[in-house]
């Protein structure tokens, strides 16, 4: 589980790497959305993938 | 010439026959249509755009015999606004996308339609940019329920849902990245086709996961939603995803019924976190088609979370110019969404893609076992408008994050699925069930819902 500092680090880092104008949104509701997405990164995670696998074809040439 | 069919109620195809055989004409039919969405659109806020002039000239030149008389000769229908419409702006529920120039051409499947006779009476309400369950819309407004106004109807095609519901029209198009066809259709009474991803060409859509984004309709009969699913079909090198299949025509196929085919009730994840009469419904449609199988779809939970995350990164991407931009000009609840999703580290969506294959694996395997999975489409009927919190096994659960609970383990590899709705003796607002094939097979899910039609299980009434 990641911590509310960590996320709220990673949210400002981010914004600011991305050139986000969070400050025009809500810094509360965004970090919510952080960890919500953070649980679901986590569920995803709890399947075993081989290393080897495919991700969906997204391209076809 | 006189009205000799209830036009507001009737199917499609008998539209069609009237308007093909003389019976009626064309002109009568629109009229008819566009009074009925002047008198119910103020309440239910389904359209946005009504293309008056476009769909008397359609009918001029259908009655005239300047246009064609196909399979929808005159049968009215509009679609959400991230259809190009020509001449409209595809406004994809969006302040910002206003701004735009008017479409210049139609999208590939309202050309289609428009080929085939349809009648085109407008655009229609959504979630902005489609990312939303609920209907609600701080621009445009709220879609209302027809059977209910003081409830939602759904989203992201709600003013679909609402213009068929009321019988504004006869059929609507929508479009579904994770349940934004079939969760509408089960809070308005309705049948709603999500076809394969790949089948129709998005061509003229505005996109929000083009990875997940599929077209579908909405309609009042299954045997609607084939007719209109049959005349969209079609190749089209202007999108990129459509499969290098031909048209499968479904309608002829629908009186095979649904003899035969195994089907089986989804358990586990399909069993949990819903209200009781969502398990109900999918057991009076078991019941119905004499199913009595258990199968576990697996990993669904994990499933939905990649969906999750695919949506939020790449609809975040997909936007982030105008997430730059013009942040204030987004309904706040969207804009936090996207804000997050670009921040979504890389490794975590190439997982989420690779769980999408897996999790394909896995599925194609279940249905060389069975023909057919049925679950519920919603874990309630339709909350009241602005609802934020439905009640759940004794706890509140947010109602935007819940809608899709079971829709979006099903669109996440692109498996052909269709809302069927139930209506419970006593109350006044339905509750679909969804019915889901393997991959190409829309036919299977269309005589599955035309013989739960035909048994009387599943019924679609215009609302009064």
């Amino acid at each position: 589980m990641i911590d509310d500092a960590s996320l709220a680090a990673w949210c400002d880092a981010m914004a600011a790497l991305l050139d986000l104008p969070i400050e025009r949104g809500d810094r509360a509701e965004i970090l919510a959305n952080l960890r919500l997405i953070a649980r679901q990164i986590g569920l995803v995670g709890d399947v075993a993938l081989d290393d080897l696998a495919e991700p969906a074809p997204v391209f076809r040439a | 010439m006189s009205l000799t069919l209830d036009v507001l109620r009737a199917a499609a195809r008998d539209i069609a026959a009237a308007v093909s055989s003389g019976q009626m004409s064309a002109r009568a039919v629109t009229a008819a249509a566009l009074g009925h969405v002047d008198a119910r659109n103020p309440q239910l806020n389904a359209f946005t755009d009504i293309t008056r002039a476009r769909a008397l000239a359609k009918a001029a030149a259908i009655d005239a015999g300047h246009a064609p008389r196909g399979a929808l000769a005159g049968v009215p229908y509009a679609v959400k606004n991230l259809y190009d419409v020509a001449g409209v702006v595809t406004r994809a529920g969006s302040k910002i996308n206003r701004d735009n120039a008017a479409a210049a051409t139609d999208a590939f499947v309202v050309e289609k339609l428009e080929a085939a006779g349809a009648v085109l009476l407008g655009a229609l309400d959504m979630d902005e940019y489609a990312y939303g369950f609920t209907g609600e819309n701080v621009h445009d407004g709220d879609s209302r329920n027809p059977h209910d106004p003081r409830h939602m109807t759904g989203g992201s095609s709600g003013g679909s849902a609402g213009a068929v519901a009321s019988g504004m029209v006869a059929f609507a198009l929508g479009s579904d990245t994770n349940g934004s066809i079939r969760v509408p259709a089960s809070l308005c009474g309705l049948f709603g086709l999500k076809p394969t991803y790949g089948r129709l060409s998005r061509r003229g859509v505005f996109p929000f996961v083009a990875s997940l984004d599929h077209v579908g309709v909405l309609a009042r009969s299954a045997g609607d939603l084939a007719l209109a699913y049959d005349a969209m079909q079609g190749r089209d090198s202007g999108d990129p995803a459509q499969a290098a299949r031909e048209a499968e025509h479904v309608l002829p196929l629908l009186s095979q019924g649904a003899t035969g085919l195994r089907i089986a009730v989804a358990g586990d994840y399909f069993r949990r976190s819903g209200r009781p009469e969502c398990f109900a419904a999918v057991d009076a449609v078991a019941a119905a088609l004499g199913a009595t199988r258990d199968v576990v779809v697996p990993s669904a939970a994990a499933a939905r979370a990649a969906a999750f995350v695919i949506t939020a990164a790449e609809g975040a991407a997909f936007h982030l110019s105008r997430l730059r931009q013009r942040p204030q000009d987004f309904d706040a609840a969207v804009r936090d969404r996207l804000f997050a999703g670009a921040m979504i580290p890389a490794e975590a969506v190439l997982r989420a893609q690779k769980l999408r294959a897996w999790f394909r694996g896995r599925i194609n395997a279940l249905f060389e076992e069975v023909d057919i999975v049925l679950t519920p489409a919603t874990p309630c009927r339709a909350p009241l408008s602005g609802q934020k919190t439905i009640e759940i096994d004794g706890a509140d659960v947010p109602v935007r994050a819940n809608l899709g609970l079971y829709t979006q383990p099903i669109s996440f590899i692109g498996l052909p699925a269709l809302t069927v709705p139930l209506w419970t003796p006593g109350e006044h607002l339905p509750i679909g069930v969804q019915i889901i094939g393997p991959p190409w097979r829309e036919d299977l899910i269309l005589r599955v819902a035309h013989e739960l039609e035909r048994k009387g299980v599943a019924h679609a009434p215009v609302a009064p």
